[in-house]
């Protein structure tokens, strides 16, 4: 990838980077996006499927905007709009027709029957309607189960499964392309898919690309995605797992939370030659394959090492850890030098993560950093002024944060915002680390804000990046989850 | 003329629900706390909004936290954590509850947590069944003022003042709005007292203490009607005050109310300034005559919107369409200074209209954006939810700066459109 393309990915994010930090709240801080929310997530992957979402119209009439994609309000998302009498009567019928109507006034490929709580609590036939319904329009129409499948999001899994369930199964079997893959990303505007780095590495090992999702991805794609030998996907989920069992597609997932942040990072020169060679052994590539990504290895090393002798020694700050961020790249394949890594627990903790489960991620984070010669100061719960002191006196020079940068430029520190970065920027790939030195040299250089407005703005004591109501809304929503069942927000 | 709406069982329904118009109520009190009881759904997606409109800070909403086992057992004993969890956390002067499907369906007994709650926290609780299949958020907003006539205080009965019912606090300007609203009630010698809903609960409690309830465009109107027949307070309803005429309008027929004459003079001067600055565009207004413009937003709004449209900027408003009505809208959508009238129950319907007019022009909120977008037409953004504009300046859209600052984002989005 180069510069312009990073650029006018930059550029396409703006107003993704401008809502992300009041939409955490939404995530988990001050409540929880809905099963709706991920089930619709879900559809927007496809772009000729619409949503209908079986409920009362109090259902259907704030999803226009979905907190997983606060800067981009979906185009349409039509109810059944269930009434008291369907409530007590059913809401079959209208279902029935809903889909029916919903065919002729859009013509959409594929139909996806949501339903609701109350929809759920009348125990609707939604596998028999849509069956029926199916017969009477010329496009397919399949139904999620709501939340019955666990994972996170609610809902976005159980309509992956029922694309695989319902659309898939029962065209089986499918004739497989040898040596072919599937690139498989999560299905979010703001995210960049995370496999474009590879691409051509694969395929001049002769790996054929049989489908990238979700990236302007037609029910038609859908269809051929069991042609594929592998699937290759950022995150584990439960759909690639049906995929697995129904048609022995094997998987190899990219990304997982909770394990080493070094040894199970795909980042970086050293990740993306972790991750192909991998893929090499499960195709059964031999020893072409290996020598190709061996050669392709040590090339990346030798173009980026006058980037890392720009960056090598340079004293950085990592906050929240190292999980998925770039900060361990930055340790491992640029030679900077991780002087602090600042803990505060309350985001991790208000999603259901355990203290223990807490140690475990700070014990991995400093287990990785002395791998490549690193001691890192380790602060818990710092307040602001005790973390700046501490960067002060190791004389770190840039703070890798998921906000609140210009706090420290205020104090003369430069800062590099991790989360937008992996976000919208990190990919798999030998071009990765390159692409991240730029982007930290850029941060480097980025002139300091010296007199930022958001300083003037009271935050709290402990979470420097919540208004006092942000945080005093949090507790509030932590006790009544935590109090209620005794943790795990999810469910 | 009304447009003849056919309906489907799958629609797209407009934000018209009497849960919205609830929240929308407590939400702008100042010391209030709102709980919507029920599963992630009512609680994200209302919270959402509320952050997106109204700002973020003084976001005083939380849920009730269900979750799908709680079905089985009940969501009482997480209600009773979200009070007090509330209570401790912010002090409100009142909290209000705000119930939904799961809850009314399994039965939640929400008045046996009240009681139990009442023991200890000192504040009012109340609560308002909001199960999701009931529209219309004017009566939602309605209800929800109406609930606080219970905690008024007549002491003295002496009366002073006004009232102002129908402004909501994440309206796109509201804040200028109310602003400019009291500068020219004051200038007229006429005080504000309470706000509905953009005022603490003390003020509001208060709010028996004026002589006349003024409804702004019809919202709220069953307060007012609750007032007078609890304290004897008379009210009327007067226009959304948008434009030179409705700002006139406005005024004298509250000082009519109160039996006195408005400054003239005053009057004058607003005229000479808003002359001044509207001949600064004059061409650009002659560039503009009779533009097809279309109006989609709440009723106590877009009718007196699109009247300053039609009369003063000399639009021609092709379509009204309204997402919310409330008990003037029938009374108005026969008035002459618009087109076609639809009351949208399906943004899918309105979409097929909308395209068989040829608008040049939407006055409209952020629901209209994809619509817009695609059919590469400038719109404005001046109703709620307004999702993707912020406004923290003061720059009224309403009264006589209003007409000032209207004119202008009509001219700007018409000449971004272009670019």
């Amino acid at each position: 990838m180069n510069k312009t393309e990073t650029g006018e990915i930059r550029r396409s994010n703006v107003r993704a980077r401008m809502y992300q930090p009041a939409a955490m709240l939404v995530h988990g801080i001050a409540s929880m996006p809905a099963k709706n929310a991920g089930a619709l997530m879900a559809v927007s992957g496809i772009v000729d499927a619409v949503p209908l979402i079986h409920g009362p119209a109090g259902c259907a009439s704030l999803r226009q905007m979905n907190s997983f994609a606060t800067s981009g309000p979906a185009s349409h998302t039509p109810c059944t709009d269930l009434s008291e009498i369907d409530l007590v009567l059913g809401g079959e019928t209208r279902l029935y027709r809903g889909i029916i109507d919903l065919y002729n006034r859009l013509k959409p490929a594929l139909i996806v029957v949501i339903p609701t709580c109350p929809s759920d609590m009348i125990c609707d036939d939604l596998a028999g309607i849509v069956d029926n319904a199916k017969r009477e329009v010329g496009c397919e129409v399949i139904y999620s189960t709501g939340e019955m499948i666990q994972g996170r999001p609610i809902g976005y899994h159980d309509v992956m499964v029922s694309l695989v369930e319902q659309l898939m199964l029962p065209k089986a079997p499918f004739e497989t392309i040898k040596g072919s893959v599937n690139l498989i990303n999560f299905p979010i505007g703001a995210s960049e898919n995370k496999f474009t780095g590879i691409r051509s590495v694969l395929e001049e090992m002769g790996v054929v690309i049989n489908q990238v999702c979700f990236q302007n991805t037609h029910l038609s794609d859908i269809y051929g995605l069991p042609k594929a030998e592998l699937n290759i996907v950022d995150f584990p989920s439960p759909w690639v797992e049906r995929m697995k069992d129904h048609f022995g597609i094997d998987y190899l997932a990219a990304l997982s939370f909770g394990s080493d942040p070094d040894l199970s990072n795909p980042f970086g020169i050293e990740g993306a030659s972790r991750f192909l060679l991998e893929i090499v052994e499960r195709l059964g590539l031999g020893k072409s394959a290996v020598n190709l990504v061996d050669a392709k290895k040590k090339e990346a090393i030798k173009r980026s090492m006058e980037l890392r002798d720009k960056l090598k020694g340079v004293k950085i700050a990592v906050l929240d850890g190292l999980s998925l961020g770039p900060g361990v790249i930055m340790v491992r394949d640029l030679g900077m030098l991780l002087e602090a890594i600042s803990y505060r627990s309350f985001f991790m903790k208000s999603h259901g993560m355990s203290d223990a489960a807490y140690e475990q991620l700070i014990e991995m984070d400093l287990e990785a950093a002395r791998r490549y010669g690193c001691e890192p100061k380790i602060l818990r719960e710092p307040t602001p002024e005790e973390e700046i002191r501490l960067f002060k006196e190791l004389g770190v020079e840039l703070v890798i944060s998921n906000g609140g940068i210009a706090r420290y430029n205020a104090e003369g520190i430069r800062g590099f915002s991790g989360t937008a970065f992996l976000m919208q920027s990190m990919v798999i790939g030998f071009d990765s680390t390159r692409v991240m030195a730029e982007s930290i040299i850029d941060a480097l250089n980025t002139s300091l804000k010296r007199y930022p407005l958001t300083n003037m703005i009271e935050k709290d004591t402990h979470e420097p990046t919540l208004i006092p109501e942000w945080k005093r809304l949090g507790l509030i929503w932590r006790s009544i989850t935590q109090g209620g069942d005794g943790g795990c927000l999810y469910g | 003329m009304a447009k003849k709406v056919e309906m489907s069982c799958a629609i797209e329904p407009p934000i018209d629900m009497r849960l919205n118009g609830a929240i929308r109520a407590f939400g702008g009190m100042k010391d209030a706390m709102t709980i919507v009881h029920g599963r992630s759904c009512c609680h994200a997606d209302n919270f959402l909004y509320r952050l997106m409109t109204g700002g973020h800070s003084n976001i005083r909403l939380t849920g009730g936290g269900l979750r799908l086992r709680d079905i089985s057992t009940g969501g009482h004993h997480k209600l009773g954590l979200s009070l007090s969890s509330s209570y401790e956390q912010f002090k409100p002067s009142l909290i209000s509850i705000l119930v939904t499907s799961v809850p009314l369906m399994m039965g939640d007994d929400v008045e046996g947590v009240i009681m139990q709650m009442n023991e200890k926290i000192p504040v009012p609780i109340l609560a308002l069944s909001c199960p999701n299949h009931v529209k219309n958020a004017s009566l939602g907003y309605d209800m929800a003022l109406i609930s606080l006539c219970d905690y008024m205080v007549d002491d003295d009965g002496r009366r002073s003042g006004i009232n102002l019912i129908g402004i909501k606090s994440d309206d796109p300007y509201a804040s200028s709005d109310l602003l400019e609203i009291a500068r020219m009630l004051n200038d007229q010698g006429i005080a504000v007292n309470a706000v509905f809903s953009c005022d603490t609960f003390e003020s509001l409690k208060n709010a028996p203490g004026s002589e006349l309830n003024v409804v702004i465009g019809g919202e709220g109107i069953g307060l007012a009607q609750k007032m007078e027949e609890l304290f004897d307070i008379p009210y009327i309803v007067v226009p959304h005050p948008f434009g030179m005429r409705g700002s006139v309008e406005f005024l004298e027929a509250i000082a009519g109310s109160l039996g006195c004459e408005i400054d003239e003079h005053i009057i004058e001067a607003e005229e000479d300034l808003v002359r001044e600055r509207i001949t600064r565009v004059y061409g650009l207004l002659e560039g503009i005559f009779n533009l097809r413009t279309a109006v989609v937003g709440e009723s106590g709004r877009a009718f007196d919107l699109a009247r300053f449209l039609n009369d003063e900027l000399c639009l021609d408003v092709t379509l009204l369409a309204v997402t919310s009505i409330n008990a003037e809208t029938s009374k108005r959508q026969d008035e002459d200074y618009f087109g076609e009238f639809l009351k949208v129950d399906d943004r899918l319907y309105l979409d097929e209209v909308l395209k068989s007019m040829d608008i040049e022009l939407m006055m409209g909120s952020s629901g209209e954006g994809a619509f817009c977008r695609e059919n590469r037409i400038p719109l404005t953004k001046v109703f709620y939810p307004t999702i993707d504009r912020v406004s923290i300046s003061d720059y009224p859209i309403t009264g006589f700066r209003g007409v000032i600052n209207l004119t202008e984002l009509v001219l700007n989005n018409l000449m971004d459109m272009n670019i």
